[in-house]
């Protein structure tokens, strides 16, 4: 039960740092319309290290998830209007533009660099334990950039941006039934991927 | 922990945002130096806002019944009002004041005519 509160809580925890962002975006976007710099500098650190981490998920390559997040910025600085309030919160918009920018890139022809993904850093990696956790989160990353488009959108605005399942949905134009329909399959191709590794029960 | 916990919190782990990378804090936040703005885009200002596009029969409506009242006002206090309120025989005088002003060439009255 204590675990299933902590499980709970640590899950929780990321779309609760991701709401508290929500707060000022919009007194701050409206700050750069009227071309405040300060204020675009306030808004890109806000949310520059999730966009770039959707950006990764999304591309597969560092150097595509820069080009796409530098576009993404400059875009808002030179049309910030493009959001408009009372349509969909300012992260919403953001990831979903973020999203379609590495979807619209993925199209083109060129080859994917699935190992341009860091290796996640893991404090304890000296450990045995920590490293099979290392290795583990590296099967998985693999996984996800396997993962068809949509599906990994669905997990990654999930778990990197850290929407919640409406607002993730509202970033993919669907349903919110269908979002979900979308993150169980993405789940479940995940947990075969892994457990026909090695990685987990079949 | 089931094996499901245990994917929830890896996968949680590793699609965890890490730090942008320092090269692109950077070009991020020359974006602003190197794209300035074209002169003259200036904050909107809350009366054009006002009048925008999808508050302007909302605002037109509201000109148009505030003029109304002005107008009401207006007559009412120059007096054009109290003119039909006063006496029938006062009210005739008036009446036929007016008319000599705006038709000279109209008789006053039967008996002119005859």
């Amino acid at each position: 039960m204590i675990q299933e509160m902590a499980l709970a809580t640590a899950a929780g925890a990321w779309s609760v740092q991701a709401a508290e962002l929500v707060d000022g975006d919009a007194e701050l976007l409206r700050a750069v319309a009227g071309g405040d710099r300060a204020a675009f500098d306030r808004l890109s650190r806000r949310h520059l290290d999730r966009a770039y981490g959707v950006a990764l998920r999304m591309t597969g390559s560092r150097a595509d998830a820069e080009d796409v997040v530098q576009d993404v910025f400059l875009r808002l600085w030179l049309k910030p209007e493009a959001w408009r309030p009372g349509q969909a919160q300012f992260s919403t918009w953001l990831y979903r533009v973020v999203v379609n920018r590495c979807l619209d890139l993925k199209r083109r022809p060129k080859g994917t660099e699935l190992d341009a993904i860091e290796e996640p850093q893991d404090p304890d990696s000296n450990a045995e334990d920590g490293l099979m956790q290392a290795e583990r989160g590296r099967a998985l990353e693999s996984a996800v950039a396997l993962l068809p488009e949509r599906q990994r959108a669905a997990i990654v605005l999930t778990y990197t941006a850290g929407l919640r399942n409406a607002e993730a949905a509202s970033a993919m134009d669907i349903s919110v039934k269908a979002f979900e329909a979308l993150l169980v399959r993405a789940k479940r191709e995940l947990r075969d991927h892994l457990a026909g590794q090695g990685w987990m029960q079949p | 922990m089931t094996e499901r916990d245990a994917f929830e919190r890896d996968l949680g782990q590793s699609m965890a945002p890490r730090p942008a990378p320092a090269e692109l804090q950077r070009r991020v936040a020359r974006i602003p130096l190197e794209h300035p703005r074209p002169l003259g885009e200036r904050p909107v200002r809350w009366w054009r806002s006002w009048l925008g596009a999808a508050s302007a029969p909302w605002a037109v409506s509201l000109a148009g019944a505030l003029a109304s009242l002005a107008v009401g006002f207006w007559l009412g206090f120059s007096g054009l009002a109290d003119t039909a309120d006063t006496s029938d025989v006062a009210s005739a005088g008036n009446d036929e004041e007016l008319v000599a002003l705006v038709f000279p060439s109209v008789p006053m009255t039967i008996g002119e005519q005859q």
